[in-house]
């Protein structure tokens, strides 16, 4: 048997966030009144106060004109403002051209060519000298060093909103695995201290002060960047828009960590609103997704899933505005939590106020939900519901009926990682179609959740959930977390093929990596899976797809 | 589903579990990259002090209760298995066997005639030679035509990389097979290959050719002769005149109804005179004594050649001694001083006489002195000195005046010379050289008399004006050129055979399918009809054979697509067309030279 | 299984072309006495390149080489025209002399489990996903054991629990050999039903034999029976949807050797 190679077992805080924080910044940040109120004695020993500013935070400096988070690109932090001010660039947004996004290195022609040749045959090969080296940044790839070009210019014509010395922002982001939702840059040089949302997450999670803060925090900054994006108020004036939002109620159904029920096979559902009923308000998504479901026969029949930005109740309200048939009022389905749904309740008083004199005859008109569709069909809804499936933006499908079995597909994913496949071709088979375990790269990822080193995280270009394999230690928490098995855990080998042991007493245990479908991150042209099936059988698709 | 540990859902692995295939539990660990069965133990117990430690990974359990065996063995194994290969392995290797396996077989038995097998293979039978190239080949085999057959395999990839312009093949079929001229002919094929194939048994196959092939090239295209074929030329089959000049219209017309001659006249139509037995590409006219002769023959010795006509002298031009040896009879006539000379001849000198000497011939100062001299060389030695003129002027003396008698010679000259004549023995009625009284002349014996043919054949040659004058004509001595026409082009030639000789040699034709085809009794007259009123003879009144007129009407296209046509005969163009010009070949059945290849 | 032949439709055309284009060129080198074989031939050697570069892409997949359900697509189609190229460059289906006769056998045998190829590609996966169940082919190994180790447990509690050796005689005098491994291979191939069938048989006799405890077992063992039916049925098909690929990929390199001497030959001899 050939001789085991030993590495230390990766722990949470191998890689800081920052490259090692200096002493000064270590300072600087302890003697913060934010973080000085915290009781360090609270913080269980496994993850220490000091280890979370050291590890968990960093200090940025920026330079006049830097950016400090783009629109759209993903995030996995926190600010708070130590010192100076930033711009939020609200409306109408600085232009794509000079946000100065980049964009993943893909793999070039020779490392291909070479791995055609070296593909060799000892599974999850790694090259353990890689994770010796400490302290690489975890910070926004690309982010720092993006310059806007013309400051003045920008700010001109833009509308503008100050943030100043001691604002908290980023966490939804963060903490909600959503897109930053504006641009913000520094006009002036500004210190800004970042904090990875683990951090975040541990800070909330002991100290009471600092969970309120950030919920309000949360709920504040989601209601109003979400409700700007809403279709039905976009004619609003701001006088009445601002009076609107502040009759808005922010709603959260089902736990955020609604995976863990889910894993145990106890699938809670909150109602949130029950048929029958006379509505009160226009119930809005803002993220998560909710079944729409009627009482039929003896039991409950799904007609469709809500997802973000889906009303519910509009038509019933509308009725009642016209003045139609009593009847008409009730609520004609039921609305339920599929894992944890985010609603934003707009009450009806507002909406006779400021939304239905605004609409035309015809508007009020087309509010429909969504078809009826037979028992049998809609059996494919009912199952995929019930599975959690709505939540996958690259759901891999396998349609039986073509697929000859031939494991091409499993071959090209292995071709393009090295000689290790990434998915398996088997799960769960409804309709002749099978939803193979292959990552569904969702758009509400329960696998990030519990991550401690953020080695699981959104990549900032695509949005896709990629595993930083230098930073997993092996935890396997998020293995256990996603509700589909998609995440497979592996032992690792060294270069001689034996496995690659950790260095605890008693030899070690083997070193284990989180492994998943990364929509071949690393490679130009998109996941190979696709491509590589002869028979047209494999597609990625976005859920919402499959349902129509 | 499966347990999130699973490492061994590997479908690119190299090898399985070996105990897949005996249908038993394959074990979770699966084999190992070498080859070597992965799950012989659970885990790989460790030293840790004095004490052995169980080292299951915590996915598998954790460590176990019993923990390993004293001498550090794990303690739960299993005997090791023999991991198979995967089915792509496996593929791999069945492609490369298959690529090696024809490899051997072309090494073994596609070379050199192979190890088992004495002769040719079968294994590169390309079919069986066409009888006639088999003969040829007999036992040199494939060697005959196929330089690298038998040759190991790099040499025949070497004869690949040759220049093979033209193809080796080509050059193979040219090695007996020749086409004069074929640089001017107008098919000019490339590869012999595009049209003849071997290797098909019968001789048929050779030759594979049809006629969109030849509408391919050809600009004037139809869809099928009996249709739209181009109509033939305004003379044809005639692209000039007979060689003979025989008048159809006028012997059929009237000679033959002559009362004089209608016994001798064809009772049976054409196939008196042609011989039908050897109809090919004409149906040739039989010999002159089966046709022509029971009237023409008398006309033949009519007229003579006159080779010397003793002249008018002015004075004695002879000495007394002149003839004193050679002549033993006669004294040479005494000139009695005093006494006029009086030449015995009052003529003028012949044309072939004078254009011999080269004088004038009513010039008798510019001749007297030369006829003198060859007279008197004449008394000596006979015809030599007229031999010797004629070889001067490089003429075949030797046929000219074959069976010319010196003796007669002498006698004749002696008497000339005394100013006498000669008597002649006999009245020559056989034809042949003659003395006469003042003249050697010649007649001739019968039809084609070699002695005329050659003067004539001299004359036409000679291109000398007064010759060709003097003999050349249709009433010359013999008569021949009554009938033998004289053709300049560019060269003068005297037709002697009669026959068309088809200038185009690229048209085929053969009579004999013909003959009777349209009942019995139907002769020549279907296609060949008479004309009447042509202008036949006028044309052998000059010598450009191209200037003629036909006896016979043009056959039209119509005539043959009467019968060539879709519905009735075959039409094809090969049926009447020929590629090939000059075909023929370089040696025949010439063993010897294949052979020693 | 529409989806697919809509997928054939562009290449069959372009290959149709193809087909039509050298089929005129070769037809004009004939007439105009040129060398139409080596046409067809030479068309035939770039057709069947092109057949061989479909694994070759299968292996290059980090190049973007195209997607290959139109390599496939294509490959059925110029495989097609690889066909008629064969017929129109040899004039006939079978020629003379013993190497072009193996290597037309070759040729034909490659051609020929293409089709059942595509034939097997169209049907049998609907035939497996009839079956109601799925499984991976390389883990039937072991559910066969699984499925073997519990119809013994079954036999042996109900000897445990009933006292009688019936069901244990009758186990390991028939039923034995049906959960040793996959059997009925060819039936399933064909769409028979003898294991159906053969189960229903041999279950049936012992029936009367048995008390009611004994039967409750009977029943579980039936469904394991009834179970192994499926897994044989999934068995014998992706079996063969994996191994008639042994046939068709190793004759192929064969005919392109094969070729190789072939051109060679007729270069050196013919040409």
């Amino acid at each position: 048997m050939a001789l085991n190679e030993q590495i230390d077992r990766p722990t949470r805080w191998d890689a800081a966030f920052g490259s090692t924080m200096s002493d000064s910044d270590f300072a600087l940040l302890m003697n913060r009144p934010e973080i000085k109120e915290l009781d360090a004695a609270d913080f269980p020993k496994a993850a220490p106060l000091e280890g979370l500013v050291r590890y968990d935070m960093k200090v940025n400096r920026y330079s006049a004109g830097e950016i400090v988070v783009r629109e759209g690109d993903y995030g996995n932090s926190a600010f708070l403002i130590l010192e100076g001010e930033l711009l939020i660039a609200r409306s109408p947004g600085i232009p794509e051209e000079q946000l100065g996004r980049v964009s993943e290195g893909k793999k070039g022609f020779l490392p291909r060519l070479m791995s055609l040749i070296g593909n060799g045959s000892i599974p999850e090969k790694r090259d353990t000298d890689r994770y010796q080296s400490n302290g690489r940044d975890q910070g926004d790839a690309g982010a720092r060093g993006a310059f806007l070009q013309d400051v003045p210019a920008i700010i001109q014509g833009q509308d503008i909103v100050k943030l100043p010395e001691g604002t908290f922002f980023g966490e939804l982001a963060a903490l909600g695995r959503v897109p930053r939702s504006v641009s913000i840059f520094a006009e002036e040089p500004a210190i800004v201290m970042e904090i990875r949302w683990q951090g975040l997450r541990d800070i909330m999670k002991v100290d009471r002060e600092w969970r309120n803060k950030i919920n309000e925090l949360y709920r504040s900054t989601a209601l109003d960047s979400y409700l700007r994006q809403l279709p039905i108020l976009s004619r609003l004036s701001e006088e009445a828009f601002s009076e609107l939002a502040s009759q808005c109620l922010f709603e959260t159904y089902g736990g955020f960590d609604w995976h863990v029920s889910f894993n145990k096979s106890r699938a809670d559902e909150p109602i949130i609103a029950k048929e029958g009923d006379y509505p009160d308000g226009l119930l809005v998504v803002r993220a998560g997704f909710a079944r729409l479901s009627r009482k039929y026969g003896s039991g409950v029949k799904t007609l469709t899933y809500l997802g973000a930005g889906d009303m519910f109740g509009i038509e019933e309200l509308s009725s009642s505005w016209r003045g139609l048939q009593e009847d008409e009022f009730k609520l004609k389905h039921s609305l339920s939590a599929l894992g944890y749904v985010d609603v934003i309740r707009i009450p009806l008083g507002a909406l006779e106020r400021h939304i239905f004199p605004n609409m035309s005859k015809e508007e009020l008109e087309e509010f429909t939900i969504a078809d009826e569709q037979p028992l049998s069909e809609a059996a494919v809804m009912e199952w995929a519901l019930d599975k959690r499936y709505m939540n996958g933006t690259q759901t891999m499908v396998i349609d039986l009926d073509k697929c000859m079995r031939c494991d091409d597909c499993v071959r090209a994913c292995a071709a393009l990682h090295d000689g290790n496949p990434r998915f398996r071709r088997e799960g769960p088979v409804y309709d002749r179609k099978m939803v193979a375990n292959a990552c569904m790269h969702c758009k509400d990822p329960v696998c990030m959740i519990g991550c401690p080193t953020g080695a699981i995280h959104r990549s900032m270009d695509t949005g896709s959930v990629i595993i930083n394999d230098d930073t997993c230690i092996g935890c396997a928490t998020c293995a256990n977390s996603c509700p589909y098995d998609n995440i497979v855990m592996v032992p690792i080998r060294g270069e001689n093929g034996a496995a690659v042991m950790d260095t605890s007493e008693g030899g070690g245990q083997p070193i284990i990596k989180a492994t998943k479908c990364d929509l071949c991150a690393g490679s130009a042209g998109g996941p190979a899976c696709v491509k590589a099936c002869p028979h047209d059988a494999l597609s990625r698709i976005d859920f919402r797809d499959f349902n129509a | 589903m499966s347990s999130i540990f699973n490492s061994y859902n590997r479908p690119n692995s190299k090898f399985l579990c070996g105990r897949s295939g005996l249908w038993q539990k394959p074990c979770g660990a699966g084999p190992n990259p070498d080859g070597s069965c992965g799950g012989t133990a659970v885990c790989q117990p460790t030293k840790s002090g004095d004490r052995w430690r169980c080292r299951r990974s915590r996915q598998d359990g954790g460590g176990c209760d019993l923990g390993p065996l004293p001498d550090g063995t794990c303690c739960l194994t299993q005997p090791a298995c023999k991991p198979s290969k995967s089915l792509r392995v496996k593929r791999f290797r069945l492609s490369v066997i298959a690529a090696l396996v024809v490899v051997a077989l072309v090494c073994a038995f596609g070379i050199t005639g192979g190890f088992f097998f004495a002769s040719d293979p079968p294994l590169r039978d390309a079919g069986t030679l066409s009888p006639k190239h088999a003969a040829v080949v007999g036992e040199a085999g494939c060697k005959a035509c196929h330089e690298a057959h038998g040759q190991g395999p790099l040499q025949v990839l070497k004869t690949v990389f040759e220049d093979n312009t033209p193809s080796k093949m080509t050059g193979k079929c040219l090695d007996c097979h020749v086409f004069e001229k074929e640089e001017t002919s107008v098919h000019k094929a490339g590869q012999c290959s595009a049209c003849h194939s071997e290797h098909k048994g019968s001789d048929l196959k050779l030759i594979k050719f049809n006629d969109q092939q030849c509408h391919t090239c050809h600009k004037v295209k139809f869809s099928d002769f009996g249709s739209s074929h181009p109509a033939f030329g305004d003379t044809f089959p005639h692209r000039q005149r007979t060689k003979i000049n025989f008048d159809h219209n006028a012997h059929i017309g009237t000679h033959f109804k002559d009362a004089r001659y209608s016994k001798a006249a064809p009772e049976e139509g054409c196939i008196s005179c042609h011989s039908v037995g050897a109809a090919a590409k004409a149906v040739p006219v039989k010999s002159f004594a089966e046709n022509c002769g029971s009237c023409h023959e008398k006309q033949i010795s009519a007229q003579s050649l006159n080779l010397l006509t003793v002249p008018e002298f002015e004075g004695n031009p002879f000495d007394k001694d002149a003839t004193e040896t050679s002549c033993v009879d006669k004294g040479s006539a005494e000139v009695v001083p005093g006494e006029e000379y009086e030449s015995v001849s009052t003529d003028a000198l012949n044309p072939i006489a004078a254009v011999m000497l080269d004088v004038d011939p009513d010039n008798i100062a510019d001749y007297q002195d030369a006829v003198a001299r060859v007279l008197r060389d004449m008394t000596d030695s006979g015809a030599e000195p007229i031999a010797k003129l004629l070889d001067k002027e490089g003429a075949p003396a030797a046929k000219l005046l074959a069976g010319l008698n010196a003796d007669l010679v002498k006698a004749g000259a002696c008497a000339w010379v005394s100013n006498e004549e000669f008597e002649p023995v006999d009245e020559g009625t056989f034809g042949g050289w003659q003395v006469q009284e003042l003249s050697l002349s010649y007649r001739a014996k019968g039809h084609s008399d070699p002695v005329l043919k050659a003067w004539y054949d001299y004359a036409a040659d000679a291109e000398n004006d007064e010759l060709s004058a003097h003999l050349l004509k249709p009433d010359g001595p013999g008569a021949c050129l009554s009938c033998h026409s004289v053709n300049n082009t560019g060269l003068v030639e005297i037709a002697w055979k009669a026959g068309a000789t088809s200038s185009n040699k690229l048209h085929r034709f053969d009579h004999r399918p013909h003959l009777n085809v349209l009942g019995p009794g139907s002769q020549c007259g279907t296609c060949h009809i008479v004309k009447k009123n042509a202008k036949y003879s006028a044309a052998f009144s000059q010598d450009d054979p191209k200037q003629f007129e036909s006896n016979f009407l043009p056959i039209k296209k119509e005539t043959c697509s009467t019968c060539h046509n879709e519905k009735k005969v075959k039409q094809d163009c090969s049926t009447c067309h020929e590629y090939h010009e000059n075909p023929a070949f370089r040696a025949k059945m010439d063993f010897d030279s294949v052979e020693q290849k | 299984m529409k989806n697919f032949f809509i997928r054939l439709c562009v290449p069959s055309l372009l290959s149709l072309i193809v087909f039509l284009a050298v089929y005129f060129w070769q037809s004009y080198a004939t007439l105009s006495l040129g060398s139409p074989r080596e046409i067809t031939g030479w068309s035939l050697v770039c057709v069947i390149v092109f057949l061989m570069l479909f694994n070759l892409r299968k292996k290059l997949q980090a190049f973007n080489l195209g997607i290959v359900k139109i390599w496939f697509a294509l490959h059925v189609a110029f495989g097609i025209l690889a066909v008629a190229f064969f017929l129109l460059h040899t004039g006939s289906i079978w020629p003379q002399g013993l190497y072009e006769q193996l290597l037309a056998l070759a040729f034909w045998i490659v051609s020929l489990s293409g089709i059942v190829g595509v034939y097997i590609t169209v049907t049998f996966p609907r035939r497996l996903t009839d079956t109601g169940f799925e499984i991976i082919y390389e883990k039937i190994p072991e559910e066969i054991y699984n499925l073997k180790n519990e119809a013994e447990k079954a036999v042996t509690d109900c000897a445990k629990d009933s006292g009688e050796q019936t069901l244990v005689d009758h186990y390991n005098q028939t039923l034995v050999w049906f959960f040793r491994r996959p059997r009925f291979y060819w039936s399933i191939l064909f769409g028979g039903q003898a294991n159906k069938a053969w189960v229903n048989r041999h279950f049936e006799p012992v029936e009367r034999y048995l008390s009611n405890v004994e039967i409750t077992y009977l029943e579980s063992l039936k469904q394991l029976a009834e179970r192994k039916c499926l897994v044989d049925e999934h068995y014998a098909r992706q079996d063969i949807m994996k191994k008639w690929l042994l046939a068709h990929v190793p004759l192929s390199l064969f005919v392109v050797v094969m070729s190789v001497w072939h051109v060679t030959l007729i270069y050196a001899y013919a040409l």
